[in-house]
């Protein structure tokens, strides 16, 4: 968190979606790193230590589940926001410990899940 | 043994096909043919002559036979009669169920892969206008920002679709029963189909209590029973060249029931199709336009509610299917025992 604004790493088997949170969050004044895959996210969050990690749940490879697990074993505070399209009844909610999108999100609630990851982050 | 086999189904296909009277018929020829060559059988056995006495013996002993014979078998056909139409009843659910469960697996598919690329649209306009709003990007003129708002808007529409679509098709084969208002199935079906209805020029007239109209039932399986009443409407209108008009109401009904009425006025159903409309397979459409399943699976599905279905033929104007459910507290205490009935009146 070089400049007070946190560093965010998008993992999502979707390029198209990764560029549009990129697009969206670095003229606010995010660092953001990408990957495609769980296997080049766990590369790049061994590499770049983001502070927030937003991850699809559903990937081929290594899914957003087990990149959790294998992300906190290794960090234990790095923040975590969940998305996925696939559950039916759930809804996005926002709790102290997890953060869920339930797809398709609005633009505004992203900002809000930061948001709470900021602040928890800070804590 | 094959031959054998195949022979024995035709003749059983045969049998079944036949009318009452006709088997009838056959068994009296037959039982008469019998008798008669049973008599001149013994005659010639016995002495190699003809008496009088013998003929009496040797006509009325096995034509008395050959009717206990003619009632086994016409027992034995209706029967199997009875089966068939059982059996044929059957499959056809099975046909239905099968073709849902892929139609469910199908639609759980295609709904994530569209919802993926309708979730990217939408992402996109909605940070176009919030760019602008926060002063990230230049203001974007009234125009633009409309068309942005219209984007978001009608994605969200599809995306709406889609997800309903997802659980109409999935759920049908679980069974969710519980109170729900009976209205809401009413409104999410034209969520499916009100588009295709306003691409036929077909007028809808919404006429929904105004108040919850609380039933136990499974909400999913109801919106089939009125999708597919609402298709067969649209189809009895399809030739018509003047205004057609689709009417849809739910209402209190008499002795504490639930009433919906869906009218067209595509002439009503002709007199001699009347008793079958309810017959699994029985369709009027063309080959590979309709399966004669919507009437037989509504009904089927309205009688495991407990309720009842029938039609109201307005003579030259149009058909009217009244579906009568017990309101939640009656079907509380309702006996488990009751079943639908099918019934139709037709003015003259």
């Amino acid at each position: 968190m070089l400049d007070g604004k946190p560093s965010i790493l998008i993992v999502d088997d979707e390029p198209v979606m990764v560029g549009i949170v990129r697009d969206f969050l670095v003229p606010r004044g995010y660092t953001v790193f990408e990957a495609t895959d769980g296997t080049i996210g766990l590369e790049v969050f061994k590499e770049r230590h983001p502070d927030i990690v937003i991850l699809d749940v559903k990937m081929p490879g290594i899914d957003g589940n087990r990149l959790k697990d294998l992300i906190r074993k290794m960090v234990g505070t790095v923040r975590i926001i969940m998305t996925s399209g696939h559950t039916e009844t759930i809804e996005s909610y926002i709790t102290s410990d997890e953060i869920f999108l339930k797809k398709p999100f609005h633009i505004r609630e992203l900002m809000g899940a930061l948001k709470a990851a900021e602040g928890n982050s800070l804590v | 043994m094959i031959k054998l086999t195949k022979r024995m189904n035709a003749l059983i296909s045969l049998l079944i096909r036949l009318r009452y009277w006709q088997i009838l018929v056959i068994g009296v020829v037959s039982a008469i043919i019998i008798s008669e060559f049973i008599v001149v059988a013994i005659d010639i056995l016995w002495d190699g002559r003809i008496s009088g006495e013998l003929i009496f013996a040797g006509f009325l002993t096995p034509l008395l036979d050959a009717f206990i014979i003619l009632i086994i078998f016409v027992a034995i056909i209706a029967k199997l009669k009875e089966s068939y139409e059982e059996l044929k009843s059957a499959q056809a659910q099975l046909i239905h169920a099968g073709r849902l469960s892929s139609l469910g697996e199908m639609s759980a598919g295609i709904a994530h892969e569209i919802n993926q690329p309708l979730h990217i649209i939408r992402l996109k306009s909605q940070s176009l206008l919030v760019n602008a709003d926060e002063g990230l990007i230049p203001t974007l003129s009234k125009e633009v920002t409309d068309v942005l708002r219209t984007i978001d808007s009608q994605v969200e529409r599809i995306s709406k679709i889609i997800t309903h679509l997802r659980i109409f098709a999935r759920t049908d084969s679980l069974n969710d029963t519980k109170p729900i208002d009976i209205n809401q199935p009413l409104k999410n079906v034209f969520l499916l189909i009100g588009e295709s209805l306003r691409l036929k020029d077909i007028t809808v007239r919404k006429e929904f209590y105004d108040a919850p109209l609380m039933i136990t039932a499974d909400a999913s399986r109801l919106e089939q029973v009125f999708l597919n009443i609402i298709q067969n409407a649209k189809d009895a209108m399809e030739k018509l060249p003047a205004q057609k008009v689709l009417t849809v109401k739910s209402l209190p009904g008499e002795d504490d029931t639930i009433e919906v009425r869906i009218s067209d006025n595509g002439g009503g159903i002709p007199v001699e199709i009347r008793e079958k409309v309810f017959e699994p397979f029985f369709t009027t459409k063309e080959v590979g336009k309709g399966t004669g399943l919507g009437l037989s699976i509504a009904y089927n599905i309205v009688r495991d509610m407990g309720g009842n279905i029938e039609f109201h033929v307005d003579e030259g104007v149009g058909t009217t299917f009244i579906l009568t459910f017990p309101n939640m507290i009656q079907s509380n205490a309702r006996d488990n025992n009751h079943v639908g009935r099918k019934t139709f009146h037709i003015d003259r």
